[in-house]
């Protein structure tokens, strides 16, 4: 077909239609008003797209349902209190006999604590006999905090700038991570330390607005993402799609803790717990949630460490964007050529440039 | 059919009710809180039109002739509820404008949109109501103009026609906007 016998009518009839443009392409490539045309669909398409899956956007009630089948009765509850009163936290582990030796040696020596390489869920490590880590009996009347507005399993969630109640004076937000039903509560905080780092790094891939963030970055993990989170969302108990988004997960919160530096939190604002019966009647099961808090000037250095390039061994870089550990296995953060594709080779050079 | 077996029957039909009320809500309740949220650029707004929209498939799930009919029967009455709640924000915005009360545009924080993105918003939100609508849907949420006419109650050539003059005049208005004269 000559670019003589087609009209721009045509072209918007098929772009209208859905149908393939292509045979038109050499009409289009000479057409302004065409190529008007379709610019101006795919800015309506990204003008309305919303971010893929963060959990924060779905409605409460929503999430719920989506819950529903998940949701057991809750045995016990028992908030961690958080960083900010970690003096009086240890204070009440010392004086609660049942309290976890690990909790205590965290909080006073006050150093974060070590991310678990990905790990089988703990339905499986689990021994056989009584857990390690026996349940506590916390006092009576201990809530839900404000900031657990969600107990969908293995889901984050932002509060963000509109959250005044929570945030009066900051402009930060605060991003939250639920665990799924684990056996020991460590596995549980550990868990819902991944999903909460994965909100964090959402939140600021959102405002991000290099361009080799937007054509390459972005493209590069953002399928990726997305097919892991679908995967998991509709299967209906399938360890597999379980353990590869939680590996995912936990790959880049590994990246992102290590690249970060002084951008992100040194350990999370607070914590939260939950203790159910198990679904097989034997022993219990926790859910966990955990805060990060992060002021503006750190959500600032947190974009800029993922969008200045800078120059290391005569090359410029960028900082890898944790949500690569999606699509890359093998991916722990480090340094990314500024100025090529993002591929397996850059992501995961043979010789890292770090 | 005697007073126990009516409650029996009526019993079942309530837990079908439900059962396929979940299972709508699995499948298709985030497609439709996407949909619309692009509609009405509002989570709240959104949240209720979703909630809405649900509450009037419960009520009317009799109606619906075949279950392999519910995911657009469903989509009919969301696009509905969305269509009346932009009129209703309509006239409370131009109420409150006379008044002198007109709230301040409430910014989208949850949306990826880039700067050109940005530019087209304010038109396309300006545009008619079914302008706007048949627009995102086809170009925002990926639907074919069959759907778009079965779900805005209106024939396919309608749906182009809307399509061809919100194009048009996001157009004119874009062109405008920047200084151009074509």
């Amino acid at each position: 077909m000559s670019a003589e016998d087609v009209t721009c009518e045509a072209i918007e009839a098929a772009v209208i239609d859905g149908r393939s443009i292509t045979a038109y392409a050499d009409h289009i490539a000479g057409c302004p008003a065409c190529q008007g045309l379709i610019t101006i669909t795919h800015q309506i398409h990204d003008t309305v797209a919303v971010t893929p899956h963060t959990a924060g956007q779905k409605p409460q009630w929503l999430a719920e349902l989506h819950a529903r089948r998940a949701r057991r009765r809750k045995v016990l509850a028992w908030t961690a209190g958080g960083l900010a009163a970690a003096a009086g936290v240890t204070a009440l582990l010392v004086i609660q006999p049942w309290s976890s030796p690990t909790m205590i040696a965290e909080v006073a020596e006050d150093h974060p604590l070590p991310l678990q390489e990905p790990t089988v869920p703990a339905q499986e490590a689990r021994p056989a006999t009584a857990p390690r880590d026996t349940p506590p009996s916390p006092p009576p009347g201990v809530g839900r905090p404000a900031w657990v507005t969600s107990d969908t399993p293995f889901t984050g969630y932002c509060i963000g700038e509109r959250a005044e109640a929570l945030r009066a004076s900051d402009v930060g937000i605060s991003c939250v991570g639920t665990s799924s039903y684990r056996f020991t509560k460590d596995d549980g905080r550990s868990e819902a330390r991944d999903v909460a780092l994965e909100a964090v790094s959402l939140r600021v891939a959102e405002r991000i607005e290099t361009r080799f963030f937007t054509e390459k970055v972005r493209p590069a993990y953002e399928p990726a993402f997305r097919a892991l989170h679908d995967a998991y969302d509709k299967a209906n108990d399938d360890r597999e799609a379980y353990r590869r988004l939680a590996d995912a997960r936990h790959r880049a919160a590994i990246a992102l803790t290590r690249d970060a530096g002084a951008s992100l939190p040194l350990r999370e604002a607070d914590w939260y717990w939950e203790e159910y019966p198990a679904t097989d009647g034997k022993g219990t099961e926790f859910m966990v949630w955990v805060r990060y808090d992060l002021g503006a000037d750190q959500i600032g250095q947190l974009i800029q460490a993922y969008e200045a390039a800078r120059v290391r061994d005569n090359q410029h870089v960028v900082s890898a964007f944790p949500l690569l550990a999606f699509p890359f296995d093998g991916f722990r953060g480090g340094d990314l050529p500024a100025d090529g594709p993002v591929t397996r080779e850059a992501v995961l050079p043979a010789a890292p440039i770090r | 059919m005697d007073t126990w077996e009516a409650r029996d029957a009526s019993r079942d039909a309530d837990a079908r009710r439900e059962r396929w009320l979940l299972q709508l809500v699995d499948q298709h309740g985030d497609a439709a809180y996407r949909t619309a949220y692009r509609l009405l650029r509002d989570r709240h707004d959104a949240h209720d039109a979703v909630q809405d929209a649900l509450t009037t498939a419960f009520r009317r799930w009799d109606e619906l002739r075949s279950e392999d009919a519910a995911r657009g029967w469903f989509f009919r009455i969301l696009v509905n509820r969305c269509i009346s709640r932009q009129r209703r924000n309509a006239v409370r915005t131009r109420a409150l404008g006379i008044l002198g009360l007109a709230p301040e545009p409430r910014a989208a924080d949850d949306t990826v949109t880039t700067d050109v993105g940005e530019h087209v918003l304010p038109h396309l939100m300006r545009l008619p109501i079914k302008q706007r609508t048949a627009l995102i849907l086809r170009f925002g949420d990926d639907r074919s103009v069959d759907e778009i006419a079965a779900a805005m109650n209106i024939g396919t050539e309608s749906v182009k026609t809307h399509l061809k003059r919100g194009l048009a005049e996001l157009r004119k208005r874009l062109h405008a906007d920047a200084g151009g004269t074509r």
